[in-house]
């Protein structure tokens, strides 16, 4: 990186000053794309859960590690106990920081990683509505997550699940599995998201749920949720750090690594939320270090993209189903706003009055909207305690449909706006110089713009049916309801599952191009198009 | 399709009191209007005139600020219903619509819901009638402007119609195409079948092809009758003029009876039709085909008879216009084999003769 830098410096000397500071701004963007406009550093990457992260500990203990170590950045990939051991199985990330004891010591036996310690804890607790509709607040029993879970499933209390393959997400799978259980919907939801995300969901939900008690401090009101049950010793929660043996920076990760196991690290970490919540988030346990040494290199090469072709060509049922479930919810919302936004273009087309400049700038401003932003609108308006919560959508397709027509509304009543513009005006007088009924005149003039009506509507589909951002926020991914393509893709590279991931991709950039075709063919034939006699 | 109760002569559409308001003048003022069964009536006017827009509102295409439109004695919604079932309108700049010129000619048929037999066949003899069979599975969106208009009357006609309007359909072709156009309505339009109502700024379509005329102004009628009557007693010079009267002289009127003046031009005096009295200053105008030329003094009926110096010969096509100076300045207009005969050069002396009707004097 710094040989490309000074390179792009010596053909800097050779420029004439005319052009010099285009090639200066062009030098300054590379620098600070390839992070060389500070001094040089030597980089590890941490793959993290994300309970760690949220809570803030993590920046804490790296603020203080970078601040003595200045020539170490640690870069943190906060995305959940699944990925982060992909990542490291991947020689992505340097060292793994996760909560999954039984995965954690799998990745070891399989040579992925070494020198595993198990350096801090807090613990899981089951947390619900106050109103506890299972009544698990008086259980007494001395493993009381089993317990709990027990009584839920019995009740078929509304209980949601991570659904990640994160660390808590396996926890909750074995406190099942102790109770021979096996939790299905409707009364058991998948979220899909992250611990915090998936709180807020069950808050809304009025679902049980189970947590790090961190992240549910640290979350306080914004979950209207109360501990029900805790203690025992499976629910305890015991984080452990190891070395990946792909990892491209092994000596800056031991030294991290050695820093977090050490006494500076630890008092970090057993003082670290008494400020803002009276009491530590975590505790530290007492470990050995071990001694460095590198397991076999044990790795199978999986090739990604041949297993999700695998899973395409076998009709795997998951993919099949999060692509249908995508296809109607995006379908359904793209009906609604051809229904709603068609008549709307077509009243703007036609009418002249006062504030129709104002109002056709608000509808051309409404293709820009940004789908986070018209997700967390959403959100808001069907959330308990907004103006459309009784309705309770909040999490159902009904609330994604609801999304997607607010994103791909404006773009059909702008486009047809166009469409039905770029026909001369006087055509529909014409129509009923022939005899043409106000209705029959209105629709000789759609067909003259269909070509470009039609392009708007796959436009719109191409639109909605790739968004992410409004998705997760308003439908909350759950499994088996809101769960579409573009949430999955998400959810299954966090989890490692990148063969699902690609699979559902290359479904997805298979519609994408097949929209597009359709747009080209359509603006190529719309003009002078033959129609046989 | 049926045609309605209503012998030819009668009015069968008629417009009282209708205005069409505009930014500062109204778009059209009209007191009343009235089309007869049967008759090619054509509205004359310059661009702005106000013609498309009667038109439209006559078709009740339009709805004006204020007025009645009554088609075959019954008005408002069932007048408009009736009128799209027995009117058809042909725009300056026809619309047509994507698809074969057979798809477009047979557009009007399938709004009335009419039978696909019937339609075909229908759509094929107006299609013949102007002489566009071969262009029925032609993309109507690839057709020269001349074969577009042609598809766009033959629309209209195949749905029969008993009011067909025309709106300038030949305003926007090349002069050959607009010829021929020109002669195929004229053939359409006399079929005698429908009244036609023809917009046109154009006074040669105007006068060659109407029963009666409309000349309009600034949204009003100006003067309406059959074409001699406009042609020998235009009210006011713009009549004069869209009439063809497109030369004029000033003169001082000496003596006026019976409608006929004395006027003094240059020492001479000349008969002219108009009503002033002696001593008012008035505008003389005259079609220069109504000058006769001749050699030698004839006597005949013409009142007005002087002598004259040939000034200028410009050829104008086939004919020839002369520029004469005698009793004011003069332009005549002559075939240039008359010219030949007359051996006319510059400078040629020669007598000129013209009727007193010819010249129409009004108030300056």
């Amino acid at each position: 990186m710094v040989e490309s830098f000074l390179s792009v410096r010596d053909s800097m000397r050779n420029l004439r000053p005319a052009s010099l500071s285009r090639w200066a701004s062009f030098a300054v963007l590379l620098s600070i794309l390839s992070g060389c406009a500070s001094e040089p550093t030597d980089v590890v990457y941490l793959g993290s859960t994300t309970s760690v992260y949220d809570t803030g500990l993590l920046d804490t203990l790296v603020a203080v590690f970078e601040q003595e170590n200045p020539d170490l950045e640690i870069k943190v990939l906060a995305v959940g106990t699944g990925q982060a051991l992909a990542l490291g199985r991947r020689g992505d990330a340097d060292l793994v920081l996760v909560h999954a004891p039984d995965a954690e010591l799998e990745f070891v036996r399989a040579g992925h990683g070494w020198n595993r310690v198990t350096f801090m804890r807090n613990d899981f607790v089951i947390a619900g509505p106050a109103e506890d509709p299972a009544a698990i607040r008086d259980i007494d029993e001395a493993e009381a997550g089993p317990a709990a879970l027990a009584t839920i499933g019995s009740e078929k209390a509304p209980f949601l699940s991570r659904g990640d393959d994160s660390g808590t997400h396996m926890r909750e799978l074995a406190l099942w599995e102790a109770n021979g259980m096996s939790p299905e919907p409707p009364w058991y939801q998948e979220a899909g998201q992250g611990m915090g995300n998936t709180l807020v969901i069950a808050s809304e939900r009025r679902s049980y749920v189970l947590t790090d008690r961190a992240t549910l401090t640290v979350l306080g009101d914004a979950a209207d949720l109360e501990v029900l049950a805790e203690g025992g010793a499976l629910l305890e929660n015991v984080y452990s750090i190891m070395l990946a043996t792909a990892g491209r920076n092994n000596a800056g990760a031991e030294r991290f690594w050695l820093w977090l196991l050490g006494e500076q690290a630890q008092a970090v970490i057993i003082s670290f939320g008494v400020d803002r919540f009276g009491a530590p988030l975590f505790s530290t346990v007492p470990f050995d270090i071990p001694d460095g040494v590198a397991a076999d290199d044990g790795s199978e090469a999986t090739n990604p993209v041949a297993l999700a072709w695998q899973l395409l060509t076998s009709g795997d049922a998951y993919v099949i189903d999060v692509v249908l479930r995508s296809l109607a919810i995006s379908g359904a919302a793209l009906i609604l706003a051809v229904l709603i936004g068609l008549p709307i273009g077509v009243g703007l087309s036609l009418s002249r009055f006062r504030m129709r400049m104002p109002v056709v700038a608000l509808v051309n401003t409404g293709l820009a909207f940004p789908p986070v932003v018209v997700g967390l609108v959403v959100y808001l308006l069907l959330s308990r305690s907004g103006p459309l919560g009784p309705l309770e959508l909040l999490y159902t397709p009904a609330a994604v449909v609801l999304a997607q027509v607010v994103l791909a509304g404006p773009y059909i009543v702008a486009v047809s706006l166009a469409a039905l513009d770029s026909v001369p005006p006087d055509v529909r007088m014409q129509a009923r110089g022939l005899g043409a009924s106000q209705w029959q005149a209105l629709l000789l003039h759609l067909r003259e713009a269909r070509a470009s009506l039609v392009a708007a509507v796959a436009a719109g589909f191409g639109a909605v049916i790739s968004e992410v951002g409004a998705v997760m926020i308003v439908g909350g991914n759950l499994l088996g309801e809101t769960r579409v393509m573009t949430s999955a893709i998400v959810l299954e590279t966090r989890r490692g599952n990148f063969s699902v991931a690609i699979a559902l991709g290359i479904v997805l950039l298979t519609i994408a191009l097949a929209v597009n075709l359709l747009l080209t063919l359509l603006h190529l034939r719309g003009p002078r198009r033959r129609v046989p006699a | 399709m049926s045609a309605p109760a209503s012998g030819a002569g009668s009015a069968i559409l008629t417009g009282r009191g209708l205005v069409v308001e505009g930014r500062e003048a109204p778009l059209l003022d009209i007191e009343q209007i009235e089309v007869r069964g049967g008759e090619i009536l054509s509205v004359l006017g310059p661009n702005g005139a106000g013609k498309s827009t009667l038109l439209r509102v006559l078709a009740m295409l339009q709805t004006p600020d204020s007025g009645s439109i009554t088609f075959l004695d019954h008005s408002g919604r069932e007048a408009e219903r009736l009128l799209r079932k027995h009117c058809a309108f042909v725009f300056q700049r026809p619309h047509l619509w994507a698809g074969s010129v057979r798809s477009n000619i047979e557009l009007g048929l399938r709004l009335r819901g009419q039978a696909s037999d019937p339609t075909r066949l229908l759509a094929e003899e107006a299609a013949a009638q102007l002489g566009i069979q071969g262009l029925m599975d032609r993309d109507a969106r690839a057709l020269s402007g001349g074969e577009a208009q042609r598809v766009a009357v033959a629309r209209a006609m195949a749905l029969d119609p008993d009011v067909l309007f025309l709106d300038e359909p030949a305003s926007n072709l090349d002069a050959m195409a607009r010829t021929a156009l020109i002669e195929d309505l004229e053939h359409v339009a006399r079929d005698g079948r429908h009244a036609t109502v023809l917009a046109t700024h154009d006074r040669a379509d105007a006068f060659s092809l109407a029963d009666r005329v409309i000349v309009m102004r600034d949204g009003r009628i100006v003067q309406s009758g059959c074409p001699e009557d406009l042609f020998e007693n235009p009210v006011d010079p713009f009549i004069a003029a869209v009439t063809g009267a497109e030369l004029s002289f000033r003169a001082s009127v000496t003596s006026s009876q019976d409608g006929l003046l004395v006027v003094r031009v240059d020492e001479t005096e000349l008969a002219a039709a108009g009503s002033a009295a002696p001593g008012d200053r008035v505008r003389v105008v005259y079609r220069p085909e109504d000058l006769f030329l001749s050699r030698m003094e004839i006597q005949g009926s013409p009142r007005n008879r002087f002598q004259a110096r040939v000034t200028e010969l410009r050829p104008a096509g086939s004919l020839l216009r002369v520029r004469l100076e005698g009793a004011g300045r003069w332009v005549a207009v002559i075939t240039r084999a008359a010219a030949d005969e007359l051996s006319l050069e510059i400078d040629t002396r020669i007598w000129v003769q013209v009727k007193a009707t010819a010249l129409h004097a009004f108030q300056a």
